[in-house]
């Protein structure tokens, strides 16, 4: 009975001192907020990655020679596919470009024109076709920079011993695909090859489709397939593999080695967030110093009364992270990521012209609850201590 | 036994400027059991001291201070806790907490006293009804004008049924009629048997009193007296 009348004075006093209570949890929000939204960001980033891994090959293989990943030779496709075990070998050939005066940067994508019904979901407009001009499906943050729409005729954006061709943009990926084709430009792979002055064949990599269980035997063969003649006769091109497990175990380290970026970033603010604390804590010390004076005086315990300011903090706390983590979801959801999807996302402007992706999960949520608590807690419980242990006349002074 | 005595008490304050006060000298005293004591004189004598003090609200530098033959310069902070919840307060300033209301303010000391909620609460209205003040029960202690935040601290100080009052000039805000009414309360603690230590100029309070200790820049002079108008 005792406890709970504590703590019920613990939870009053969260209305009592109501400015001191506000500007506590004004600067919970101002720490918590971008700390939730860019890990939820971050986390929604990784799911995204995960979940593209496993929807995507068994295998990728490219091609290495002196030790850095080089284009595969024609014949490298029909040597992987007559091994055993092999369903499907899709070649693609993907690199960065650049658009525009203020040259965007892009990745383009070829692949081959069976694959693109998977895409057809999507984009938006028709998917492109080999010709004579260049068709391209381009994503939404490029096709917004760059003000192209379905029918857009693009000048040459490179250059190639065959010569350049104008390009047009025949689809636009949907606002709510994947974050990965924002910056993305679909063509087949014979356009893709013809962009990057590559003879007919070549591929930068092939996804290897293996039956259920062969996927290890089948990366072990073709890492003992003989190497492969390069065409401008600088030796052979040796077979690299990398499996789908290989994937989900590397995406989540470049990932996280930006979440541990964040969370050392956070730490520093953390820091400063208790010093802020302690001079927010400030706000009222002397009302606050008087009050646990008068009780002390009026029979209360010092047990008692850290009780009752570590009710206040955690009242506090919850208040400060929920509201954050409540915030975070709006400025995620509803707002889109608005200014923070560019700090964690390279190459994403202010406001993302797609979905970003993000998930808040119940971790982070105790997480900043927790910190929320040390914050709160460094500033209201030491405070409350320094004024409890002393005699009450002198803290009523 | 007396209930409450010091022993060559002494309390020094160090300014900030770096200068030592001489609150109390060498003061020793007893308080009996059931008595009213008046503590008097001038400004600065050290009166609001020795009674922190006697409250276990403050530590002497010197000097031992007992209640019941128990050191309290001994006591931990729980025992303190305890003496303290023994004893009821007016101070000087009242000493409310301005954002509570009238009721809080009185039934707060009575949580560590382990009173029940309902109880606490009926505490707090019957001695706001006493002291004709059950209109002002849910007014923020802040608001309430001084003689009516002095009535709430002498309530506060009886709400918890105490064994020893300790009050600093408990009539100093309150009209004729009012302190009257205060001085007739006192009076019927001390038929009840209990002890009261004042500390007043007010001559309603002074003749209540059934020893009175003079007190001059921290010592005690002359020796106690008895009061001449005990009303035991």
């Amino acid at each position: 009975m005792l406890f709970l009348d504590i703590v019920h004075t613990g939870l009053a006093s969260v209305l009592l001192h109501r400015l001191r209570s506000l500007v506590c949890v004004l600067a919970l929000l101002a720490i918590l907020l971008p700390y939730l939204t860019a890990l939820g960001l971050s986390r929604g980033l990784e799911a995204e990655a995960e979940s593209s891994a496993r929807l995507g090959a068994d295998l990728y293989v490219a091609g290495n020679q002196f030790g850095r990943m080089v284009p595969l030779p024609p014949d490298a496709e029909a040597r992987v596919k007559q091994l055993e075990g092999v369903t499907r070998v899709v070649p693609r050939v993907v690199g960065e470009v650049f658009l525009g005066k203020d040259h965007q940067r892009a990745v383009l994508l070829g692949l081959p024109p069976s694959q693109f019904p998977a895409w057809s979901s999507t984009v938006e407009g028709e998917l492109p076709r080999s010709g004579s001009v260049n068709e391209l499906v381009i994503g939404t943050t490029l096709a917004q920079r760059l003000n192209l729409k379905i029918g857009s005729m693009i000048p040459p954006f490179y250059q190639n011993e065959q010569g350049e061709r104008l390009s047009r943009v025949v689809g636009l990926f949907k606002a709510n695909a994947p974050l990965w084709q924002a910056n993305l430009i679909l063509t087949t792979l014979d356009t893709a090859q013809a962009i990057f002055a590559q003879p007919a064949g070549v591929a930068t990599d092939l996804l290897v489709w293996c039956r259920p269980g062969y996927e290890e035997a089948v990366a072990r063969s073709i890492t003992w397939l003989p190497s492969l003649g390069d065409q401008t006769g600088r030796g052979p091109v040796r077979f690299q593999v990398t499996t789908r497990q290989d994937l989900l175990v590397l995406l989540p380290q470049g990932l996280m080695h930006r979440e541990g970026l964040f969370n050392l970033h956070f730490v520093l603010v953390f820091i400063i967030g208790i010093l802020v604390f302690l001079v927010v804590s400030g706000l009222g010390l002397g009302e606050r110093r008087r009050e646990i004076a008068i009780l002390k005086a009026m029979g209360w315990q010092t047990d008692q009364l850290l009780l009752r300011g570590v009710v206040e903090s955690v009242a506090l706390s919850l208040m400060g992270a929920c509201l954050a983590f409540l915030l975070a979801w709006v400025w995620l959801r509803l707002l889109n990521g608005y200014g923070i999807a560019g700090v964690v996302l390279a190459g994403v402007g202010v406001m993302p012209d797609f979905q970003v992706p993000f998930r808040l999960a119940p971790i982070p949520l105790l997480l900043g609850f927790v910190l929320a608590f040390v914050i709160v807690g460094t500033g209201t419980v030491y405070s409350s201590w320094r004024a409890a242990i002393a005699p009450p006349r002198d803290a009523m002074r | 036994m007396a209930l409450l005595d010091t022993h060559a008490l002494c309390k020094e304050y160090r300014l900030s400027s770096g200068i030592l006060i001489r609150a109390l000298e060498e003061v020793s005293l007893a308080v009996e059991r059931g008595s009213i004591t008046l503590l008097t004189g001038p400004s600065g004598s050290g009166k609001t001291t020795l009674l922190a003090l006697l409250g276990a609200l403050d530590r002497p530098t010197r000097g031992t201070v007992r209640l019941e033959g128990v050191e309290l310069t001994r006591c931990s902070d729980v025992e303190l806790a305890r003496v303290r919840r023994r004893m009821g307060f007016v101070f000087q300033d009242y000493a409310l907490i301005p954002n509570l209301t009238a009721e809080e303010n009185i039934t707060y000391p009575l949580i560590p006293r382990r009173v029940p909620p309902a109880e606490r609460r009926q505490r707090a209205l019957e001695l706001l009804q006493r002291f004709g003040m059950e209109n002002r029960l849910r007014v923020r202690a802040g608001s309430l004008s001084g003689g009516e935040q002095q009535r709430v601290a002498v309530a506060r100080a009886l709400a918890g049924d105490p064994d020893v009052l300790l009050a600093d000039e408990p009539t100093s805000s309150l009209d004729a009629e009012t302190a009257d009414f205060v001085c007739a309360v006192f009076q019927e603690f001390h038929h009840a048997g209990k002890t009261a230590i004042l500390v007043s100029h007010d001559p309603r309070v002074v003749a209540l009193a059934t020893a009175v200790y003079s007190l001059r820049n921290g010592q005690l002079v002359p020796p106690p007296t008895a009061a001449p108008t005990a009303s035991a």
